[in-house]
């Protein structure tokens, strides 16, 4: 089955899906009987407002010539969000550090990690107390989530799945915080959450979201002016930040750093060298200088990556290189940049982003974790999950049961300690 | 006739021209909008309900001004409404025990074999690559604008759709013996 015939399938299944005649009526009923019986749903309102429009009567009487006349409903009832969900005591049982997709660790010891779960239709959320050697099961998220950020053992948010969910019990319970989208940036107890402009209307302004209580409550920066397109955004301390973006609806350039010094009461905004046709961007600092990733897509979906420092915190820019591999997702451990390029593995560089050598093979996506001052965890399918205080120096903490050892000529020097 | 409810929750007078405007928008999007959903649920029935929040979004847009291309807006509406379903579906579980549920009509056309074997096809796989899917293979956007949507990394819309696009396969050779 190729993509094509792929396409075929889908659209020849969702050309079956017709709208009632009656959805209205329906929608209209079900709004009533939740609002009765739950207070809390977010979509009541919505529901009744397709139900009151003209619009939507108008089009369902072209279907249904007995709803000419429906009557419109009215409310003034305001979206809930629903409370915590109560987790039931979750058994022990044999869990595979290698299959992890999203790591963070509040130090040496403890930290907390995301497994799929259900066929993957929820996130099993994981704990360990001895720096990822042993693992045992905390809680659930009822969405799959990709993101883990823990600020200390008990406080901590999910994202990339659903809406972005906070615990404050080291993972047993969960609630959602509508505000905040799925980028997301942190720093010395200071969490920094972006909504990219990404849809085709005129982008205009929008506040960064700062929480200094791990995502419980939020509260916005000035406004930044961001243009169409994908964004990423960086935190090097609790008042410090980037932002990079298209600076305009274009799309694909020219592109941005946005820079707030004062914990964003302000921005300043200076231009970056990211070629025409970038479309996405990576952007990591190593207490020397920010190392930017311009990433391309090609034709076949091959991509170029091509990277730019900076030493002035973004002012100016120099080409440095590019960097191999199938994607670029630039972290740094220390002094030494890491690019997780996908299914290749993990590469370093220890001169500033000049030169890129394999530091951590891999066969499929892996996920990774930086703590500053302790290291950085990197989690990968079928293999394990492995340790670095430099980015250079790896240490298999735990195997998973499906793994097949790495060879010596992989591995840039196995580590002990 | 009555007004809709504000931002604010207050409740506003009719405008004729803000309804005409939404109507032609809802004539012209809610059938694609329909099957995007129910493609990136896996259900057709849950497909409704992620629609009608999605159009209720573009309807408050459109009365503040600034669309100027409906179609991707409504799509990523679609989208954040889909994603944002787990809540709705949150609520139903919980209070399943004291709400009377009426059986949806069949979406379906009766006697569609293929179609049924690829919504369950479709069903059988996690969320985030059934929707990865759906939008790079059905709605035939390139990788980076998945990722846009999803606002996720392309990494992984590259990675959840080559294991979205086996899984599929697999079931579905299975299906062909």
């Amino acid at each position: 089955m190729d993509e094509r015939e792929l396409h075929e399938l889908l659209s020849n299944a969702a050309d079956g899906v017709v709208a009632p005649d009656d959805l209205a009526a329906r929608a209209e009923h079900r709004y009533r009987r939740r609002r009765s019986r739950t207070q809390a749903l977010v979509a009541a309102v919505v529901i009744v407002l397709i139900g009151s429009s003209v619009a939507g009567a108008s089009v369902l009487a072209r279907n249904n010539n007995s709803r000419a006349t429906m009557s419109p409903s009215v409310t003034t009832a305001a979206p809930t969000i629903p409370g915590p969900t109560t987790i039931p005591a979750l058994a022990t049982g044999t869990i595979d550090p290698s299959q992890i997709n999203a790591l963070s660790f509040v130090d040496a010891n403890v930290g907390f990690g995301l497994l799929a779960d259900n066929g993957a239709a929820t996130s099993l959320v994981v704990r360990t107390d001895d720096g990822g050697r042993n693992w045992r099961r905390v809680g659930e998220l009822i969405e799959p989530e990709g993101g883990l950020q823990f600020e200390n053992a008990s406080e901590g948010v999910a994202w990339g799945g659903g809406p972005l969910e906070v615990t404050t019990d080291g993972g047993a319970h969960w609630t959602a915080s509508d505000p905040v989208d799925n980028y997301l940036a942190w720093s010395a107890g200071r969490m920094w959450a972006l909504t990219p402009c990404v849809q085709s209307t005129p982008c205009g302004s929008r506040p960064v979201l700062i929480s200094d209580d791990s995502g419980v409550t939020w509260r916005r920066t000035a406004l930044l002016q961001q243009g169409l397109g994908e964004a990423t955004v960086l935190a090097t301390s609790r008042s410090t930040a980037y932002v990079v973006e298209p600076a305009t609806d274009a799309q694909q350039g020219p592109w941005q750093v946005a820079t707030t010094g004062d914990g964003g009461a302000s921005w300043t905004y200076k231009p970056v060298p990211c070629p025409t046709g970038t479309r996405s961007v990576s952007l990591a600092f190593n207490d020397r200088v920010l190392l930017l990733a311009c990433v391309d897509t090609l034709a076949g979906d091959t991509t170029t990556k091509q990277e730019f420092t900076s030493n002035d915190n973004g002012t100016t820019w120099s080409r440095s290189s590019y960097i191999p591999g199938e994607n670029a997702d630039l972290s740094s451990v220390g002094t030494t940049f890491i690019s997780n390029s996908g299914r290749t593995g993990l590469l370093s560089s220890t001169d500033d982003g000049k030169s890129w050598q394999a530091t951590l093979p891999a066969s499929d996506a892996v996920s990774t974790t930086v703590l500053p001052g302790v290291g950085m965890w990197v989690s990968i399918p079928n293999s394990g999950l492995w340790f670095s205080r430099d980015g250079l120096h790896w240490e298999l903490r735990a195997r998973s049961p499906q793994a097949v050892p790495p060879t010596s000529a992989t591995v840039a020097t196995p580590n002990t300690g | 006739m009555a007004g809709v409810s504000t931002d604010d929750g207050r409740v506003a007078a009719p405008d004729p021209a803000r309804d005409s405007s939404f109507a032609e928008v809802f004539a012209k999007h809610y059938a694609p909008a329909l099957r995007l959903a129910a493609l990136l649920e896996g259900d057709p029935t849950r497909a409704e309900d992620a629609v009608c929040d999605a159009f209720a979004r573009v309807y408050g847009r459109l009365r503040r001004g600034g669309v100027e291309d409906v179609g991707p807006y409504v799509r990523q509406a679609v989208v954040n409404s889909v994603r944002g379903g787990w809540r709705r579906r949150q609520i139903e579980r919980r209070h399943a025990d004291t709400v009377v549920v009426t059986a949806p009509a069949d979406p379906f056309e009766v006697g569609v074999v293929e179609r049924d074997e690829v919504w369950r096809a479709l069903r059988q796989l996690p969320p985030g690559q059934r929707r990865v899917v759906v939008l790079r293979y059905y709605e035939d956007l390139s990788e980076a604008e998945v990722a846009g949507l999803l606002r996720v990394k392309i990494g992984t819309v590259k990675s959840q759709a080559a294991k979205g696009l086996a899984a599929l396969h697999s079931i579905l050779e299975v299906r062909d013996g």
